[in-house]
């Protein structure tokens, strides 16, 4: 090596110095950018709201608050890293039922139930259960009767143990029968109930409804009606449960309290603009905020209810 | 020619050694949690399926390379011999090179990286810092400034930052 | 025709404002970049800059990302010219013929015909979707599972046919890309596989680390070894010789070359057929395009034993079918609103971001913004075809760096690439493990190609097998009851048919003239 060493080590050193000024001058939380990160790829609803949360929490906290999307692993790859980061609240993440709930039940993951503090719960996705047009039934009830009449129904959904696919079983349960197999779908969309490929289908975004003539719904997955698809009932009204797939704000389990409450009070400052209000109408889905406590609840209910589902299932 | 055939025959013999062994330990290499009656629908169907494939044509070739069945190697092998120390130790830097980027950062990681990996494959002159300042500075420009690509903050920077 | 000036002449009102143009401008000199840069694809380009378009017009936002993805689509031929790693990993076919053009002088002569291929097969998907996307939309919609299923064996198969006569090791080589394709959370109920408990595996093996590892990494180590053993000399010389046939080596655009592509007017309609027809299928249509466009030319062609050694044509069937695939793969996303893969959703994310849903209603109710796509994506096109052509000099002057300064960077590069798809240092390390394990495969005559295209095809198969069998109830009939399916197979049959026919033949003719040289398929 030609490069005299010491020569690295004032490169280090002057990195280090850097740092160690900022750190010095440690005083209130934030000083640095804060880093989301989303286990989903960008450009669904969930993704687009909360890059739009972020503008305004940036210009709230005073740093840039950056979504960075870590996908993979069903969502398992970015929750380990939001729960593995360093609780310092530069590290945030988003978190669906699937890695915050059924990947944990299921013991697919090295965190547990309480290693993610949830900020809150604040959206709903729009999800729809979908037929094709001309079936000969047009609610989960005359479903339940058409499959005990002998005929054979398809679900598709994304995989089997998925949680669109644990609600509609779910549903089908409460309603009285079951499906006669379940295929896995990616994407799912109206066009496998074309090719036959499925009778019914956990439609991600109700969207697809309004440019398919050739497919209805039969049930929303969410509490509250679908703006753009008025008339289909939800599950909550149907089964008097709640049951939807939300997507939340979490930290690490061990963020000091007072860095904890900045971060929230951001966060929910930023879901009241209008802005993002109006992107849910727009998109169907439904925006709120669960505080911490309530979504931690949800989240246990979740695990016993869907733990249920899956032994039912694989067994 | 004679040892490249019987390499080949170790590499692919030991693949296919390996794949047997994934195949008939595939209880323990997949989680089976669900109790699927249809074949089809078992998790290890299509693996087994592949691993079959491997297995079975492995050992294909390894008869193959016993008999001596002359195959051709593509151009730039044919041109060129095996330089295995020179060619392992830039592997081997490779593996210090991801590993200390976590340390010092990308661009100081790289620029290390660059310049020791120029001096292993002979260019020792001071065209070697200069490459390698340049090399790394526009990769930094593309990839950390154009593209927005996010890399952990210096390990030890911060550690000292810490100490202080 | 009336349509399609209609069409144009809209477009372009909508197509005429500052900022659309500089988008457009933008992302096809971006694409072009990334493309060209081994492991970096159009889909890390496309998540990084996918938030920012969300705040400009949809048509402006979808220039830019469009930009980026043809772009990409031409530039990944450059590297797979000149070093022999595709930029992009569907531009590995164009290596079969590319790199050993370039090895033999032609360096200018391969991109320019490489180019040109690339510009005709763009221009025509163009077209054919302004004309065509209902017809072609429709089509689409008759492929489920087990169109599907069958589609991508006829896919492994084509792999196996081009396979220059190494079967037995391309059937290897396929084994093991199969089979790392099923590594991570997998089956139907998405439980892990072989990830040895660790979360690093959960996500499965990536596909770019494995590319970076197996071509950059492995071209890499090659490089720099042959530079050493001083091959490089009569190397380096082979490469500065003229070649009479392209006349004036540094005029500024290689006229010869885009003629050259003009004395196959079969191959290149042909190609660009395949590319805008199997194009629409998402997943397997830009891998299977390019390979039964290769694998056609190559039979119609006189000369079929000089495919894969530098044939100009070969490189012309892969490169017009990659790119005639740019425009097709837009039909099942703007036509029936449903992506087909991980960059089409997030184009799709486009339009949602702005309350427009793609799908059959679009083009009814926003025209200007479908034919706005159109008329940005012609000039994208021309415009990615003209910067190509006027840097062809400066790009192959790539063919000139030492080796080892070349080596050097790639390897660099191979870190950077594999890092930045997930972020992650787990990545880097696959493609150092694949890096290894491409370098003894190269070394010990092994073909790489097969395992990149089965960790492709890989997912497809699997998943569209077990939906098909579950559909059945496990029955095998369901792929000669449906018509669509049935077609795929009786042409497989027919295939092997001709196969086996002409392979005994040959045995025979052998068997006479004890020739003994076995010509590869």
């Amino acid at each position: 090596m030609k490069l005299p060493k010491f020569g690295v080590k004032a490169a280090v050193m002057t990195v280090a110095t850097c740092f160690g000024f900022s750190a010095a001058a440690m005083a209130e939380f934030p000083e640095r950018p804060i880093q989301i990160i989303n286990p989903w790829a960008p450009g669904d609803s969930a993704d687009i709201v909360m890059r739009k949360a972020a503008e305004y929490m940036s210009e709230d906290l005073g740093v840039p608050v950056k979504v960075i999307n870590r996908t993979g692993g069903g969502g398992i790859i970015g929750a380990t890293a939001i729960a593995t980061a360093r609780p310092d609240g530069y590290t945030l993440g988003l978190l669906t039922p699937g890695p915050a709930v059924t990947q944990v039940v299921m013991g697919n993951t090295t965190y547990g139930l309480d290693d993610l503090k949830p900020v809150g719960i604040f959206w709903d996705s729009p999800f729809v259960l979908a037929v094709r047009s001309d079936e000969p039934f047009s609610s989960m009830k005359e479903l339940g009767d058409y499959v005990n009449a002998g005929n054979t129904v398809t679900l598709g959904s994304y995989a089997q143990l998925a949680v669109p696919s644990l609600l509609a079983n779910i549903a089908a349960e409460k309603t009285g029968f079951g499906y006669t197999r379940i295929i896995g779908l990616d994407p799912v969309s109206t066009l496998s109930l074309g090719t036959g490929d499925a009778d019914i289908v956990t439609l991600p975004d109700a969207r697809a409804l309004l440019q398919d003539e050739s497919a209805r719904g039969l049930l929303t997955l969410t509490n509250e009606r679908i703006s753009t698809l008025p008339d289909i009932p939800t599950f909550k009204e149907v089964y008097g449960e709640e049951a939807s797939l939300w997507t939340g704000l979490f930290t690490p389990r061990d963020v000091p309290q007072e860095v904890f409450d900045v971060v929230s009070k951001a966060f929910q400052k930023a879901l009241e603009q209008d802005e993002i209000q109006e992107y849910a109408k727009s998109t169907g889905a439904y925006a709120y905020f669960l505080d911490s406590e309530g979504s931690s609840k949800r989240i246990h209910n979740e695990a016993e209810r869907f733990k249920g589902m899956i032994d039912k299932l694989t067994n | 020619m004679v040892q490249i055939h019987s390499l080949r025959a170790v590499f692919t013999g030991f693949i296919s050694l390996v794949a047997c062994l994934l195949m008939f330990n595939s209880d323990k290499v997949v989680s089976l949690q669900s109790t699927e009656t249809d074949l089809y629908r078992s998790p290890v169907f299509f693996p087994t399926l592949a691993l079959a494939i491997i297995a079975v044509t492995g050992i294909a070739l390894v008869i193959q390379a016993f008999k001596k069945v002359p195959f051709m190697l593509d151009m730039d092998c044919e041109d060129s011999s095996p330089k295995l120390f020179i060619s392992a130790s830039l592997l081997f830097l490779f593996l210090f090179y991801s590993l200390s980027s976590n340390w010092i950062g990308y661009l100081f990681s790289t620029l290390l990286f660059l310049m020791t990996a120029f001096f292993l494959s002979g260019i020792r002159s001071k065209v070697n810092i200069v490459l390698s300042a340049l090399i790394s500075l526009s990769l930094y420009a593309i990839f950390v400034w154009l593209l927005d690509i996010w890399f952990p903050k210096p390990w030890l920077a911060s550690l000292l930052a810490n100490s202080n | 025709m009336d349509i399609l000036l209609n069409n144009l002449m809209s477009g372009i009102s909508e197509i005429a404002h500052l900022n659309v143009i500089l988008c457009l401008l933008a992302g096809s000199t971006l694409g072009v970049v990334i493309g060209a840069i081994p492991g970096l694809g159009p889909a890390v380009a496309i998540a990084v800059l996918l938030p920012a378009t969300f705040s400009m017009t949809p048509l402006a936002g979808l220039s830019l990302l469009l930009g980026i993805y043809c772009g990409a689509w031409y530039s990944g031929s450059i590297p797979a010219i000149l070093i022999n790693t595709p930029g992009t990993p569907v531009a590995v076919l164009s290596t079969y013929d590319g790199y050993p053009m370039a090895r033999q002088g032609l360096a200018k002569r391969a991109l320019g015909i490489a180019f040109t291929s690339s510009f005709i097969g763009g221009m025509l998907s163009v077209l054919v979707l302004i004309l065509l996307a209902g017809v072609l939309a429709g089509f689409a919609k008759n492929f489920g599972a087990a169109e599907f299923t069958m589609l991508t064996l006829f896919g492994i198969m084509l792999v196996i046919i081009s396979s220059r006569g190494k079967v037995l090791a391309t059937s290897f080589m396929l084994g093991i890309g199969l089979f790392l394709s099923t590594v991570g959370l997998g089956g139907a109920t998405g439980m892990p596989r072989y990830t040895f408990g660790t979360t690093a595996l959960l996500n499965g093996i990536p596909l770019v680390p494995v590319v970076l590892g197996i071509f950059a990494i492995a071209q890499a180590l090659i490089l720099i070894e042959s530079s050493l053993t001083g091959a490089a000399t009569q190397d380096t010389a082979a490469r500065k010789k003229d070649d009479p046939s392209i006349g004036n080596q540094d005029a500024g655009v290689n006229w010869q070359s885009i003629k050259a592509v003009f004395e196959y007017p079969r191959t290149l309609l042909r190609s660009a057929g395949f590319g805008v027809g199997i194009g629409v299928l998402p997943g397997v249509g830009e891998f299977l395009a390019q390979f039964m466009s290769y694998v056609t030319a190559k039979r119609a062609s006189r000369s079929p034993e000089t495919f894969g050694k530098g044939n100009p044509e070969g490189l012309i069937a892969s490169e017009t079918a990659n790119n005639a695939v740019t425009g097709a793969a837009l039909v099942p996303l703007l036509a029936l609103g449903i992506p087909g893969e991980a960059l089409t959703a997030m184009m799709m994310s486009v339009f949602m971001v702005h309350n427009v849903f793609p799908g059959p209603r679009l083009f009814e109710q926003s025209p200007e913004l479908v034919n706005g796509i159109y008329v940005s994506m012609l000039l994208m096109n021309i415009f990615i075809f003209v910067l190509l052509l006027s840097l062809t000099r400066w790009c192959s002057l790539v063919t000139r760096i030492n080796p080892k300064v070349l080596g050097v960077t790639i390897l660099a590069l191979a870190f950077v690439g594999a890092y930045s798809v997930n972020l992650s240092l787990v990545d880097v390390w696959l493609a150092l493990g694949f890096g290894v394990f491409g370098y003894l495969a190269r070394r010990l005559g092994l073909p790489v190609f097969p395992l990149i295209l089965a960790m492709v095809l890989g997912p497809i198969i699997e998943t569209r097998l077990r939906q098909s069998l579950t559909i059945s109830d496990g029955s095998l009939w369901i792929f000669v009851e449906r018509p669509i399916s049935l077609a795929v197979v009786s042409i497989m049959a027919l295939i092997l048919i001709f196969i086996a026919s002409s392979a005994i033949r040959r045995k025979c003719a052998r068997k006479k003239d004890e020739a003994g040289i076995m010509k590869p398929l």
